[in-house]
């Protein structure tokens, strides 16, 4: 009977030994997609907030309307979690309308009569993923660089104001 | 005790590839949301380009002004200068008859606006620009336009003020509901009729007005908000017709062909709606 009780227990603690040492792999593997998947996710949610922030105003400062968004992105609680997040630069504004520059003939003036402004914004964003096992499948590098671009069209209307004969010149 | 390992390590990788399947559908939405927001703004952007929709109602209250002085000149020339009476005749005719361009103008305005619009639509439709996902276990395709409606934003009234020159009009249309007392501005989609001109029309198109000399941006709205003049894209095709007023708003409704596991049978449109309101009128340059 001791010996059948033995062989039970060694039997129990083989299939214990054997199941850790394929489930522990397996789920560090799965923890790791989980947070590529987060990660990549959070990075595109972001990188689609930056786009919006960065068309809505004065095109010459969308960027740092972009890093604004980023940099809170670091500093919340999903930051704890990935803090990695960075902006490309430079974010690009692509005008395909403004209003022209006019003449005040009377004042001898230029100045910039005020009106809506048409393009689009584009911002990239990248977000650095350390895994603790995935990358050593493929590639071996740590951390894994994910990038994500996403532009947003630009709503912004110019207000009226005299522009200087530099600034006139193209 | 295997037996038991495989059962929960089979339940836990079945957990997971559920979790996957509705991660990427709700992820794959949002960027969708948001192909469909851009395209709306982009949309909206195109009614009151070159600030026309402003420019028209400035002319419909200048015009109108003119129709009610002509109609009081005419009238006072009549009683006390009748040597005159032709003369303010004539003038009050013509004044009747320019509004009858500008009327003429602002339905053509309407026209072009639909031209516009739908053909954006179009070329979107035959681009396909959007964003699109292709995973094992979910195929997303980008987003087509599949409705469109022009109409304007509840509670967003005309951009033009009332002129306070002539006190008796102003006082006529505080009277009669045609200007908010508070603002000063004229209500949308009401027909200002002048007391005497009855028969000639004078509608102003919803517009945010400029305050303090900015003028707002296009910008996405709450779908509820919307009230709807006209559809104008249906099914993935053009609707002809013209709004019965200029519109400053519109609504996009967007589908995206999703399928799961690549399966014929598992597949659905996942449809996604957008309203977007254009710029308000520019500052007046004098």
């Amino acid at each position: 009977m001791n010996t059948s009780c033995r062989c039970g227990r060694a039997q129990s603690l083989v299939e214990i030994t054997v199941g850790i040492v394929i489930f522990v792999p397996v789920f560090l593997v799965l923890f790791d997609l989980s947070m590529i998947l987060f990660a990549s996710q959070q990075n595109e949610n972001m990188c689609r907030n930056a786009a919006q922030a960065a068309a809505t105003g004065d095109p010459a400062q969308a960027e740092a309307r972009a890093r604004i968004v980023v940099d809170q992105q670091n500093q919340s609680h999903f930051g704890n979690v990935i803090p990695n997040f960075r902006l490309s630069s430079p974010v690009e504004t692509i005008i395909t309308s403004r209003p022209p520059v006019a003449h005040d003939l009377i004042a001898d003036k230029f100045y910039n009569p005020g009106g809506p402004i048409s393009g689009t914004a584009i911002v990239a964003t990248e977000v650095d993923v350390k895994p603790f096992i995935v990358h050593a499948l493929y590639t071996g590098k740590s951390p894994l660089t994910f990038r994500t671009k996403q532009s947003f069209p630009i709503k912004y209307v110019m207000p009226r104001e005299v522009v200087t004969r530099d600034e006139n010149v193209e | 005790m295997t037996v038991l390992m495989s059962l929960t390590f089979a339940l836990l990788v079945g957990a997971c590839v559920i979790g996957l399947v509705v991660n990427s559908l709700m992820f794959q939405r949002a960027r969708n949301q948001h192909d469909a927001d851009a395209l709306a703004v982009s949309l909206a952007d195109k009614l009151n380009a070159g600030n026309r929709i402003g420019q028209i109602n400035e002319l419909e209250a200048q015009s109108r002004e003119l129709v009610y002085l002509s109609r009081q000149a005419s009238e006072r020339c009549t009683s006390e200068e009748p040597v005159l009476a032709g003369l303010a005749a004539q003038l009050l005719e013509e004044s009747r008859v320019q509004h009858e361009l500008v009327d003429a103008e602002r339905r053509n305005m309407a026209l072009s606006m639909v031209e516009d619009v739908q053909r954006t639509a179009a070329s979107f439709n035959s681009g396909r620009g959007g964003s699109e996902l292709r995973l094992p276990w979910l195929n997303a395709a980008p987003v087509r336009i599949t409705e469109i409606e022009l109409g304007s934003i509840a509670g967003v009234q005309s951009s033009v003020r009332s002129s306070k020159l002539v006190m008796e009009l102003h006082d006529f249309d505080l009277t009669r509901g045609n200007v908010d007392r508070r603002t000063g501005l004229f209500n949308a989609e009401l027909n200002a009729r002048l007391p005497e001109d009855g028969d000639l029309k004078f509608v102003f198109a919803s517009l945010p007005a400029c305050i303090g000399g900015f003028a707002s941006p296009a910008r996405n709205t709450n779908d509820d908000v919307f009230r709807s003049y006209k559809r104008i894209w249906r099914d993935g095709a053009p609707v002809s017709g013209v709004p019965r007023e200029l519109p400053s708003a519109v609504q996009v409704t967007c589908a995206s062909d999703v399928s799961i596991a690549n399966s014929a049978s598992n597949h659905a449109d996942l449809t996604l709606r957008s309203t977007a309101i254009t710029f308000g009128a520019s500052a007046d340059e004098h």
